[in-house]
């Protein structure tokens, strides 16, 4: 039977310094866990931190509003996957001028023409409308037309040639609307595959880098990449190309095409530039240009504002 | 060695204390995952790169222009504004291309050469006149179509549609697209035509994107028209053509709808229904009932289209609107109007192989070509008539992509294989042009 030897008495300089020692390691496991606990928690409250919320109470009972925030809590769920995200997306188009009547804005479509001595840039202005409704009405006012020439190696005014501006007034229905429309690629989206191929985190949101194209090697549609911010899974960039050519006997190649988004002062997001440049056959003729560039840039945007009669004609 | 231990602890405390405490009180733990992006940065990164790869032209952008026109037209209104430009409110266009309803050749007419005019008198929203009119070099005769359509209510819930017209037109249910290409460079004429001399009127509702429902009335008189054309490119032994119709006039009411979209909704289906005769008059007494449908699905990367029909007529039918079944747009491999009758069923099921098989195979000159290859098979019989069996046939089709230009998209060589003991031959080649679906 063996007994454990009694424990020896400890001097007094010996019992402080235990005790200095215990002190120390007991700050140490605290700084740790304020660190690895303390920290996590309150920074989650600092980002999520929620504007004060008026619980809804029953209509009968009169109480005052109590504000309160949301603790924060452990939620658990599947990751989501490509074609939830899709679908998310279809929901965020659908839903992205939600709360808004009509619109109002202004398109500005440059084309530049080059052949191989000259070149042509216009100018094509229009005040465009579309409400919630699905009506829509465009109304071109005027265009504006630059001619160059080659001198060398640069591209001077060519005053032979007459160039100006001109208003050219025209009233259409059944224009482009931000309410109806939605991305073709989502629209129709039995004809592409996509692929998910990054994401970038943006400090406290996610933007997925979405690559789609078509199902079939045959089918004249574009394939691209889309960037998808899941704040409220808007599309803010879109790239597009074509590897099967819709236009082969005029067109020769169809080069990069693209759509820019932007996030107005009031939140919504509006595509606000698309460009394109489409390289033609035929500019041996010298009727025919060879090379094509199309801008479209929309801004002065106004939501909500009603139909102007007096700028858009009669409805 | 205890008192530097000693103080090392110590150290390492403090510096957990307030390290812990300052990052749980300052908010330190904002501090975004190790591989974020300040935010709005990635798109500027991308419109910026986006922007470099296209020409000034497009990318520089003067608004001294656009706020020109806007000032002006917010001190004058779109009225004032439109008088200062002198610009008329209505439109004119003169149209002399290929889709208007009478520049066509076939071997009754020979070439027909005309030319065309829309009018909007109001503006696009009010009511337009649609004015055709050609000279047939076959028959030496002027053929003329003219169409007037008022919109009665906005975005085309409902329109009322007028026409008259005085041309030849095809009859029987195969109808090739561009015939009159064909007719004129492989001397293939797989229709046959009758002169039709009348008009119609009808109320015409989309009531929703896919659905389009009308209902008329038409009366015209119908005769046989001779052959007055042999000229074709390519000729060889042409096809009979212009079987005899029954010659008389007919009044008839019509009634027809279409849902879907065969190209964005995936499936489509037409129904058409034609009272001809009894309280209406005329001098032919039956009716017709047609649906058509046509679904396409994907198996994964797999493209399926079904298209079909079924017909059923009633009364004393004339020749030319009875049920009829064969031909390239029908049942492939068999003459059109082999079998007629007084109804009929028809399907066929093409597979587009989605793959460049050429070009995988990297057989020479082919594999740049880009031809798709289309397996199908067709099926149909008619009931009533003097022959009674199902008419099959499968084939394999090579297409090629012409362009955007509807049930003209594509090229289409089809190798068709009728069977039964009723074919007409063993194998049977036909270029013809079919539809895109995009």
């Amino acid at each position: 039977m063996s007994t454990r030897p009694p424990r020896a008495r400890r001097s007094g300089s010996a019992a402080r310094s235990a005790l200095l020692r215990n002190a120390l390691w007991g700050g140490a496991l605290l700084g740790v866990f304020a660190f690895a606990v303390i920290t996590p928690r309150a920074a989650a409250q600092v980002r999520e931190r929620p504007p004060l919320r008026e619980v809804p109470r029953d209509s009968l009972l009169v109480l005052p509003p109590v504000y309160g925030t949301t603790d924060t809590s452990r939620v658990t769920a599947k990751p989501v996957g490509l074609r939830e995200i899709i679908r998310r997306c279809v929901e965020g188009e659908r839903t992205r001028l939600a709360g808004h009547d009509d619109m109002t804005y202004t398109l500005t479509v440059r084309t530049a023409l080059r052949w191989r001595s000259r070149k042509e840039v216009r100018d094509a202005v229009f005040r465009m409308y579309a409400d919630a409704d699905g009506f829509a009405r465009t109304v071109q006012l005027g265009e504006n037309l630059r001619k160059y020439k080659r001198k060398d190696d640069s591209w001077v005014p060519d005053d032979d040639e007459e160039s100006g501006s001109k208003g050219r007034v025209r009233v259409e229905s059944d224009g482009y609307s931000d309410f109806v429309e939605m991305p073709f690629f989502l629209e129709e989206q039995q004809e592409f595959d996509f692929e998910l191929l990054e994401r970038t985190i943006e400090v406290d949101h996610v933007i997925f880098k979405i690559a789609f194209k078509p199902k079939s090697s045959f089918k004249p549609l574009p394939s691209g990449i889309v960037y998808v911010d899941t704040d409220a899974y808007r599309i803010i960039h879109e790239e597009f190309e074509f590897e099967q050519n819709p236009f082969p006997m005029f067109v020769k190649d169809i080069g990069r095409i693209s759509r820019h988004w932007g996030e107005l002062p009031g939140g919504q997001w509006v595509f606000t530039k698309m460009m394109m440049e489409v390289e033609l056959r035929g500019g041996w003729t010298g009727f025919m240009p060879e090379h094509v560039a199309v801008a479209l840039y929309r801004d002065d945007f106004e939501f909500d504002t009603g139909y102007d009669s007096r700028i858009f004609g009669e409805r | 060695m205890r008192g530097p231990a000693v103080w090392a602890w110590g150290v390492c405390a403090l510096v957990g204390i307030v390290f812990g405490v300052f990052s749980a009180s300052a908010g330190f733990a904002q501090t975004a995952p190790a591989d974020s992006v300040r935010r709005g940065d990635l798109l500027k990164k991308l419109q910026r790169d986006d922007t470099s790869q296209f020409e000034s032209d497009v990318t520089a952008f003067d608004a001294a222009f656009r706020d020109s026109v806007l000032a002006a037209l917010d001190s004058l209104g779109i009225d004032e504004f439109r008088k200062q430009n002198r610009r008329r409110p209505w439109r004119l266009g003169l149209s002399f291309d290929l889709a208007t309803r009478l520049w066509d050749y076939n071997r009754s007419e020979g070439f027909v050469f005309g030319g065309g005019m829309t009018l909007e008198p109001l503006g696009i929203d009010g009511p337009w006149l649609q004015l055709q009119g050609a000279y047939a070099s076959g028959s030496e005769k002027f053929r003329h179509y003219e169409g007037l359509s008022i919109p009665l209510a906005p975005h085309g819930y409902l329109t009322a549609q007028v026409h008259y017209e005085d041309r030849v037109v095809p009859y029987g249910g195969n109808r090739p697209t561009a015939n009159s290409v064909r007719a004129l460079i492989g001397a293939e004429d797989a229709q046959d035509y009758l002169r039709r001399r009348g008009g119609g009127a009808y109320l015409v509702s989309r009531p929703q994107r896919y659905v389009r429902v009308s209902a008329g009335y038409e009366a015209s008189k119908q005769t046989n028209v001779p052959l007055t054309t042999k000229f074709a490119l390519f000729g060889g032994d042409l096809p009979r053509i212009n079987r005899p119709v029954r010659e008389g006039i007919e009044r008839a009411a019509v009634l027809g709808a279409r849902v879907g979209d065969l190209e964005s909704a995936l499936w489509q289906v037409t129904v058409a229904h034609r009272i001809a005769g009894g309280a209406l008059a005329g001098d032919f007494t039956f009716n017709r009932t047609d649906v058509d449908y046509a679904v396409r699905r994907y198996l994964a990367r797999h493209e399926l289209v079904l298209q079909g029909g079924w017909a059923r007529t009633g009364g004393n039918v004339p020749e030319q609107a009875a049920a009829d079944l064969g031909g390239v747009e029908m049942v492939r491999g068999f003459d059109r109007r082999t079998q007629v009758g007084t109804s009929e069923l028809h399907a066929r099921l093409e597979y587009l192989v989605p793959y460049d098989v050429f070009r995988a195979a990297k057989i020479p000159l082919l594999r740049r070509a880009r031809l798709q290859l289309v397996p199908w098979a067709d099926a149909g019989r008619t009931w009533g008539g003097t022959r009674e069996s199902w008419l099959t046939s499968a084939g394999i089709g090579l297409q090629y992509f012409l362009g955007p230009f509807g049930r003209a998209s594509f090229l289409r060589l089809d190798t068709s294989f009728p069977m039964g003991p009723d074919r007409p031959q063993d194998v049977r080649v036909d270029l013809r042009f079919a539809a895109g679906l995009f």
